[in-house]
């Protein structure tokens, strides 16, 4: 079977699941992924993420329950499947085989 | 100070046109962010980045749907036509004389100004009508409002290409001004369609504690 690319937000929506393991819903995955790449993140394009990977089969989805301070709805909590797993390590030693590969960038401290 | 609650309209919006399976958890995560955040700027950019990102996502995932809703939109606007010329044509002479009785001319006077831009919004107003028409039997035939979302589109580059080319290709009447009154008529079209579109769908339910 034929392993898909996974694409860089992609990438980092899987590695923010993996690091936040049962509290990964929409604002701490928003939250994590802007503390590390330092750039905001919009919800919309987040869930869409969310929803291709699901339909990947690389993570699944289970509905929370509602409460007041969200206006009665309920948190949609996301985790990391087996086949997402294999897919984080895969793209894991992908990128470091390729910078092993990569001489020291300029400006680049040793 | 700012509001507690975020901007009505922007969340009416987010709850109209956001109808994927994660919908109402993205409203709950946009209202858990705004009551820190506290922007209703910020609030409204996100609810139209989402509302986008789930209209983009539900044409690239249903391509056949969004196939049809264009075909059907363009075979029924095209056929909608004619009626509406002929209704435009019949209207245009007693629509002309009542206006220049109303305005003290005689029936010696043919276009004047004003009475060019009452019967091009007249007409406007005709093909509006067959606009909304042909977004309602969109929106029925589809049941999604990314289709019509994307007939609508597909009608607005259709117009405005047109304009451009007409403008490139016919002689420009010398004098003339540029046209700003049928730039703006002719955004009514997709706006209208689109409409149509949302008079066909009903408003999805949500659970009676949300905002």
């Amino acid at each position: 079977m034929g392993r898909e690319f996974l694409g860089g937000f992609e990438l980092l929506v899987l590695l923010a699941l993996i690091q936040l393991g049962e509290d990964a819903y929409g604002v701490p995955i928003a939250r994590a992924i802007e503390a590390s790449s330092g750039r905001p993140v919009a919800i919309g394009s987040l869930y869409l993420t969310l929803k291709r990977l699901e339909q990947k089969k690389l993570i699944s989805s289970e509905r929370g329950e509602p409460t007041a301070e969200r206006g009665g709805r309920a948190k949609t909590y996301f985790r990391v499947t087996a086949k997402g797993l294999r897919a984080a390590d895969h793209a894991r030693r992908t990128l470091t085989a390729l910078w092993h590969g990569v001489p020291r960038l300029q400006g680049e401290h040793a | 100070m700012t509001s507690i609650h975020p901007p009505r309209i922007a969340t009416w919006l987010l709850r109209r046109f956001s109808t994927g399976p994660h919908a109402e958890a993205i409203a709950g995560d946009l209202l858990e962010q705004y009551q820190s955040i506290r922007s209703p700027f910020w609030y409204w950019r996100q609810v139209l980045s989402a509302v986008i990102a789930d209209m983009a996502g539900s044409v690239m995932l249903h391509k056949a749907r969004t196939a049809g809703a264009l075909v059907g939109g363009w075979v029924v606007y095209f056929a909608l036509s004619f009626p509406a010329n002929a209704v435009i044509m019949s209207l245009r002479r007693p629509t002309l004389r009542w206006l220049l009785r109303w305005l003290g001319y005689g029936p010696e006077f043919g276009f004047t100004s004003t009475t060019l831009l009452v019967l091009q919004i007249e007409s406007s107003l005709i093909v509006y009508v067959a606009c909304v028409i042909t977004g309602w039997i969109v929106a029925k035939l589809t049941r999604s409002s990314a289709s019509v979302a994307a007939f609508a589109l597909s009608l607005l580059v259709f117009e405005y290409a047109m304009i451009a080319i007409l403008s490139v290709t016919q002689p420009w009447p010398e004098g003339a001004t540029f046209p700003i009154t049928p730039l703006f008529l002719v955004a009514g079209r997709p706006l209208s369609a689109f409409l149509g579109g949302l008079l066909a769908i009903k408003e999805p339910r949500r659970s009676p504690a949300g905002v």
